[in-house]
């Protein structure tokens, strides 16, 4: 259970000039798990990725994938790792299946059979040159190319850019296929809905910082519980009991958001006799958005 | 209705720009009129500096009429400067030597920049937020023709003032309507290439197939006025665009009839443009190319092999140009000599460009040749180092390098393919001025040849170097690098033949360094270190390139 992780770093940093793209992030993913990677434009994501794979140099820390140091042993750390971006820039005068043949042979291997089998669930008419790909069908050459590797590794950086959702749909059954065979994914987006039902854990970048990572479980506590009541007449007053927020009434329905104990907000329900009453947990947008704000962008600094 | 009027939400104020429809003509004038203006000072300075040459090597009428009875009658230099006219007034001397290479730098300037802005923008996907907005195709078509004209109106501005300010030296003496319809010659040319580079970037749906196919054109063209100019066939000049702009002759007697061909040829091709840039869909051409093939996967096993089979059609067709360039010019060698050879005059230029000292006029001659040839490798050496980083730049070098290729292993495969390139170059170079060269000249063996294609190699590999070092330390500067250390070169050679330039300056430049022969036996030590210092830079430029980042646009 403590094996060593596939892919560790350790206080990685990276500054453009002055500015700061990461900020000493430590992170381990272990072997099998999905973990994803969420923040909004310009968090980090992509400079964490570029770093990882040694395409861009950290100011300080280092970067593993399977225990070898992929700023000094780059070309050896990457042969168990395929790699999605989330843009695809290929040579315009070759066909995709051109593509897909030289982006296998400089991977090392493939497995042709899954190829094949990737090129049809994803619909894709490899027959076609390059330039006359839309953005979602170049994006389905770096899928299928990445995917029929069998890597041990898949490195994706929003890696659904440009699919329709029908083709979101075939890529979340291939990610849920890689992690039955026993391969480990780190999944850098902001679909939330997508890190939501693949991911095992996920982080969450804010300006460069890593500032939560856990399981989805682990970071409900992030924000609140929302509670819904419907009354035969008027709900009663929630604005003063202990831990409720932003009450909101529509006639005879109430909802509010919970933190701490639910206890003195369910009293006070029950006591004015509710019809229907729900609670639930937030989804990862709550959550995101309790990190971020309404707004998305990042809230002033926590003076703690 | 007002009911409907009272839903819709009251928009902010919003700020009202300057005329949209010319937003993409400004943008094209913009992103252009800085090139065009150091083109007109380039051609500025290197008219200054040979008008002032001319002078100095032809004093009087006389020597001028000794010299004109000489050089009209060598086909070498016609085939590449023009056929001479009036070169008894130092204004025609001066025209003969300036003109079509001006005129052709031009054309080259133009071409490249306009199939860059016709078709490499939608290429790269930025056309169509332009098309986006308040324009048409054809109206952004047509907006970049204007934004094009208009920094070609600079470069004729900026080159009219500083010829009309050479026209005045008092040796000089050139009367200023006549400098300024030189510089309208080169402002034609260059409206004639924008106008060929636009209707090719409407033809074929790629920028490399337009700037190839706009660069045959001129290429045809310069070897139709060649064929013209030192064959009987003088119509030629008549069928071709450098044809016109050599019989305008805007030193001597200008011959103002050969502008409205010029016009009506940009008028004729501007015209197509914008009426095929309404008629096909983004992203195509209007010659139908073949979208789908079966997959022929020969040579796409490696990062290097994908180099060979992606760079090998326009590696074979400068191969060629190289062998057909030494060809051509050394077939002229005899005519060359006979026409030349008792000249002192020539002797003296021969002397200042290629160093040729008391050596037989026949190698002086091809060592003119062999520079030639040497600057044509040049051109491709940066060029080509100029795509390793448009690889890096465009993402394309990431599908390579996020896989189990190192970067160094991906540099040294692209560099040494531009260098088996240059090594072919320099050796198809020199078999091709064998074969044209056909037994004229008995003291100059296959092994002399050989030994100056391989001294042509050596500058080229220089650049590939400079241009590698750029791309570690300031690698969105790769090409200029290149083109600046090629640039300089050439134009400190050419003010040395023909003003006393500081010896310090010459030493900056590349081609000082290089002996051209066979005007003159190769000096192999200065080859030697200059290749050592080739490959140094080379060694730096990688080490730096494997340490920092890669880098976008």
């Amino acid at each position: 259970m403590t094996s060593a992780p596939v892919l560790h770093t350790e206080r990685l940093t990276k500054y453009y000039r002055s500015v700061v793209g990461l900020d000493s992030l430590d992170l381990d993913v272990h072997q099998g798990e999905v973990v994803g990677y969420l923040g909004p434009n310009g968090a980090g994501k992509t400079t964490t990725i570029r770093a990882i794979l040694g395409l861009i140099k950290p100011t300080s820390g280092s970067a593993e994938l399977f225990g070898i140091n992929t700023q000094t042993h780059t070309v050896e750390s990457h042969k168990r790792v395929a790699y999605i971006p989330g843009e695809a820039t290929f040579w315009p005068g070759l066909t995709g299946m051109e593509t897909l043949h030289l982006l296998g042979r400089v991977h090392g291997s493939v497995d042709l059979a899954f190829r094949d089998e990737l090129i049809k669930r994803f619909d894709f008419d490899s027959s076609r040159k390059v330039r006359t790909y839309s953005k979602g069908n170049r994006q389905k050459i770096n899928l299928i190319a990445a995917l029929a590797t069998r890597a041990d590794l898949l490195i994706m950086d929003e890696p659904t850019s440009g699919l329709d959702p029908i083709m979101e749909q075939a890529f979340r059954h291939s990610v849920v296929e890689a992690k039955g065979r026993g391969q480990t994914i780190f999944l850098s987006s902001h679909i939330l809905e997508e890190l939501e039902s693949l991911c095992d854990r996920i982080g969450i970048l804010r300006a460069g910082k890593l500032v939560e990572l856990g399981t989805l479980a682990e970071m409900r506590h992030l924000s609140a519980l929302t509670v819904e009541a419907t009354f035969e007449g008027q709900p009663p007053s929630l604005d003063l009991v202990a831990g409720v927020s932003d009450v909101k009434v529509e006639g005879s329905h109430v909802t509010c958001n919970v933190r701490g104990a639910i206890d003195p907000v369910l009293r006070v329900i029950a006591d004015h006799h509710p019809i229907t009453f729900l609670s639930r947990q937030p989804s990862l947008e709550e959550l995101f958005l309790s990190l971020y704000g309404e707004s998305g962008h990042v809230p002033p600094a926590n003076p703690q | 209705m007002s009911a409907i009027a009272a839903s819709i939400p009251r928009r902010p104020a919003l700020h009202t720009l300057r005329s949209p429809a010319t937003v993409i003509g400004r943008l094209v004038g913009r992103r252009t009129w800085r090139s065009a203006s150091i083109w007109a000072v380039i051609f500025g300075i290197y008219t200054v500096s040979k008008a002032v040459g001319i002078a100095d090597v032809y004093p009087n009428a006389a020597a001028l009429r000794t010299a004109a009875a000489q050089l009209a009658s060598d086909p070498g230099l016609n085939a590449l400067v023009g056929a001479p006219r009036n070169l008894d007034s130092l204004a025609g001397m001066l025209q003969w030597n300036i003109a079509a290479i001006m005129v052709t730098l031009g054309a080259i300037w133009a071409l490249l920049a306009s199939t860059k802005y016709f078709r490499g923008e939608e290429d790269a996907g930025r056309w169509e937020i332009l098309l986006s907005g308040q324009t048409t195709a054809r109206g952004a078509a047509l907006n970049v023709l204007a934004g094009l004209f208009a920094s070609t109106i600079v470069l004729f501005a900026v080159s009219a003032v500083l010829f009309v300010g050479m026209g005045a030296v008092k040796t000089v003496n050139v009367a200023p309507g006549s400098s300024v319809l030189l510089a309208f010659e080169i402002a034609l040319g260059c409206g004639m290439f924008i106008a060929i580079g636009a209707l090719m970037s409407e033809l074929l749906p790629s920028r490399g197939r337009a700037a190839g196919l706009a660069a045959g054109i001129l290429g045809v063209s310069f070897l139709l006025r060649s064929m013209g100019d030192i064959t009987s066939a003088t119509w030629l000049l008549n069928v071709t665009p450098l044809g016109w702009l050599e019989q305008l002759s805007p030193l001597t007697h200008a011959s103002y009839f050969w502008i409205l061909p010029s016009l009506a040829l940009i008028v004729g091709c501007g015209g197509l443009t914008v009426f095929f840039a309404g008629r096909r869909d983004l992203g195509s051409g209007v010659i139908a190319v073949s979208d789908s093939s079966k997959p022929h996967t020969r040579l796409l096993n490696s990062p290097l092999a994908a180099a060979v089979r992606l760079t090998r059609t326009s590696s074979v067709i400068w191969l060629a140009a190289f062998a057909v360039v030494g060809a051509l010019y050394a077939s002229f060698t005899n005519a060359a000599v006979s026409s030349l050879a008792g000249s002192g005059a020539a002797k003296q230029i021969f002397q200042h460009i290629v160093h040729s000292g008391n050596t037989a006029f026949a190698r002086a001659y091809l060592g003119l040749a062999f520079l030639i040839l040497l600057m044509l490798i040049c051109v491709y050496a940066a060029n080509a180092v100029g795509a390793i980083r448009d690889e890096e730049a465009s993402g394309r070098a990431d599908n390579f390098l996020v896989r189990p290729v190192s970067r160094m292993r991906w540099l040294a495969g692209r560099g040494a393919l531009i260098g088996l390139v240059v090594v072919c170059g320099g050796l198809l170079g020199a078999i091709g001025s064998w074969l044209g060269l056909g037994g004229q000249s008995s003291d100059i063996s296959f092994t002399t040849l050989l030994q100056a294609g391989v001294n042509a190699m050596v500058p080229a590999l220089f650049i590939v170097a400079a241009g590698i070092v750029a791309l570690g330390l300031w690698p969105r500067h790769t090409i200029v690098v290149a083109y600046a250390v090629l640039g300089w070169s050439f134009l400190v050679v050419m003010l040395s033949s023909g003003i006393n330039v500081p010896v310090w300056i010459q030493d900056t430049s590349l081609l000082h360094h290089i002996v051209f022969a066979p005007a003159a036996p190769p000096d192999w030590g200065s080859d030697a270190v200059i290749l050592a210092i080739a490959a140094a830079l080379c060694a730096a430029g990688a080490v730096r390139f494997n340490r920092r980042d890669l880098q976008g646009e």
